[in-house]
């Protein structure tokens, strides 16, 4: 097992490299001068006389007049450091301003990933026990309606109908941690939002690896042995339909990370998606190019993790 | 021999049933019949769209803001007096062509790429498997963000992020099932007598994989299109007033607690239009892949 998860590991740092890589080029991609990126025409954040003075600061301070794999190493160098700049919008170290979010983010993606599992892991079991009845229809049809959905709207409606409708949750803000008794109140619906959409494609996910298990072989020896139905389906069914649903849980683990953006949007919640759209349209690229690396770099970890948790759930990964 | 078998039978099972099968499953599956009514619909209304809207979806009408749908205005106008119905009409060709256009480039590159990795095999497989595997390390709407941030909103911009977006899965797609074809006979057989790595790619390989592929375009098309209306929704899409549908749920949002139509119509329209879509690619892959090799 610690053979494999050095492997494993290993792997990863290429990726790790590469993606790091890919969002300083990001900058260099975009035509014109990196200079023109980082203070356009229309910058807020200089006036017109400053702004040669200021632009030459800019370029000696990021290296930009330095020649580009110098300009990388010394980015990534930096990073090592865990130094990603200073916002060019607040002039604060990027760092600073990024952990408070990140940690909304994890949690609101955490909160959205249980809701996902319970509700997807569960109704996708019962939809493949009761495979081909009526409410099996209903559950596929429901689940395909639950990724379809366009989650800012979805995000609104529940915002109108439990919020301001309703009044039983608040309708934005993050006053405090989602694991405070005062904070948990506000996440509830930018989490369920956020949480529909992955527990739709975990259902299906779920019907389909359950159908295929329930015919085998040990289920149906399980089932002769005389052994409770709910026993079968879970213990003997369930068990090995789970593996490939690990898999799929580190790619929507990603999907919800980076869909937060919009749940954080709509719900006024101060995470990582937000800052990166603040940024944005603050044209505060350093903070972009940091902001997506959070992302990026979390599931690169999560699936690192997901594959170790494939492979101690499954031994014929580690010794292929 | 088998697997020659096989092939044939793929190839002529597919083709010539292929419209009785998906008569039958209509027949039997309503929601499939539903949405193909509903895109058969959705692509006539994005074609003679400025016919059907009763207004300019631009035209402000000042003495008639926020009004609920009545028979003047189906379904309302909005703050600023517009008719929400014909914004939504004309707004289907925008949503409709960004969704096209994304997965049409996608696909080109993503399924070249498949392709060119999976028949070669080796170091350039090796090399361009990583290359999407960096792609992939940036999930979900996340490189489309990237993308627009760096090149700026406009519909082209959004349109390339969506395509990028695409590559990966694409390209993934084709490669496995590149792999599953290349080693039949037949295709042994047409690179014994000499036939060139293009002609075969092209002529003898695709053919016999364009079944996940068309699925796979379909299922692609819905996420496109939600993924355009949430860029649209978050202001990196395109700029107002474009009668956006995902723009026009995020400007109609700040009047949502007194006028919830405003943002009622726009978002049905990207549910059912996705919504169809995903049950049309469900029903494709049932009828063109029933033994279930693609999933």
């Amino acid at each position: 097992m610690g053979k494999y998860i050095l492997r494993r590991s290993f792997f990863a740092i290429p990726v790790i490299f590469s993606v790091v890589f890919l969002v300083f080029i990001a900058m260099h991609i975009a035509p014109g001068d990196p200079i023109d990126l980082l203070l356009p025409p229309d910058s807020p954040w200089v006036s017109d006389d400053g702004r040669a003075e200021y632009e030459a600061e800019l370029r000696t301070r990021l290296g930009l007049d330095q020649p580009l794999h110098i300009q990388f190493l010394s980015y990534a160098g930096n990073l090592l450091r865990f130094d990603f700049g200073d916002s060019l919008y607040s002039k604060q170290p990027i760092t600073n301003e990024l952990l408070p979010r990140y940690q909304a983010t994890l949690e609101l993606t955490i909160l959205a990933m249980g809701i996902s599992i319970l509700i997807g892991i569960s109704v996708g079991v019962l939809s493949a026990v009761f495979a081909n009845s009526w409410l099996d229809s209903l559950i596929t049809f429901v689940a395909l309606a639950g990724v379809s959905i366009p989650s800012f709207w979805l995000g609104l409606i529940l915002m109108l109908v439990f919020a301001l409708g309703l009044g039983w949750f608040p309708p934005s803000g993050r006053p405090a941690s989602a694991f405070t008794a005062e904070g948990i109140r506000f996440v509830v619906l930018p989490a369920a939002t956020l949480g529909i959409a992955s527990a739709g494609i975990l259902v299906r996910i779920t019907r389909s690896q359950m159908l295929e298990v329930l015919e085998e072989d040990y289920v149906r020896t399980a089932r002769s042995k005389g052994l409770r139905e709910a026993r079968v389906v879970l213990r003997h069914g369930l068990r090995s339909a789970l593996l490939p649903i690990v898999t799929v849980l580190g790619i929507q683990f990603g999907s919800l990370l980076a869909g937060a953006v919009v749940a954080e949007t709509v719900f006024a919640y101060p995470g990582v998606g937000r800052y990166l759209l603040q940024a944005v349209s603050n044209r505060d690229f350093p903070a972009v190019q940091s902001g997506a690396l959070f992302v990026a770099l979390t599931f690169v970890l999560v699936n690192l993790l997901v594959d170790m948790t494939y492979a101690f759930l499954d031994p014929r990964i580690r010794y292929s | 021999m088998i697997s020659v078998a096989r092939a044939e039978e793929t190839t002529i099972g597919v083709r010539q049933p292929f419209l009785r099968r998906m008569w039958k499953r209509c027949y039997r599956n309503k929601a499939t019949l539903l949405s193909l009514i509903f895109t058969a619909l959705l692509v006539v209304v994005t074609l003679l769209a400025p016919w059907i809207a009763p207004h300019d979806p631009l035209d402000q009408d000042y003495m008639n803001t926020s009004q609920t749908p009545s028979a003047e205005h189906f379904f309302g106008t909005d703050n600023l007096g517009r008719d929400i119905f014909s914004r939504v009409i004309i707004g289907s060709r925008i949503s409709l062509s960004i969704g096209a256009i994304a997965v049409a480039i996608g696909m080109l590159f993503g399924v070249t790429f498949g392709l060119v990795a999976g028949y070669f095999g080796g170091v350039i497989d090796e090399v361009m498997m990583r290359m999407i595997d960096v792609l992939m390390a940036f999930p979900g709407i996340l490189l489309a963000i990237l993308v627009v941030s760096v090149l700026g909103s406009t519909v082209s911009n959004v349109i390339l992020a969506l395509a990028i977006f695409s590559v990966p899965t694409f390209a993934r797609l084709t490669r496995a099932s590149v792999l599953s074809v290349k080693e039949l006979d037949y295709v042994t057989a047409a690179y014994s007598i000499g036939i060139r790595p293009f002609p075969l790619i092209i002529r003898h390989i695709l053919p016999n994989i364009s079944a996940p592929i068309i699925i796979y375009a379909t299922l692609r098309m819905a996420t496109a299109i939600l993924g355009g209306a949430t860029l649209g929704f978050l202001g990196l899409g395109v700029s107002p007033p474009t009668p956006e549908w995902g723009l026009m749920v995020s400007d109609g949002r700040h009047f949502m607690r007194t006028d919830p139509h405003i943002i009622l119509f726009p978002g049905l329209a990207i549910f059912l239009t996705v919504l169809s879509l995903n049950l049309l690619g469900d029903a494709l892959r049932d009828v063109l892949d029933p033994k279930g090799q693609y999933n």
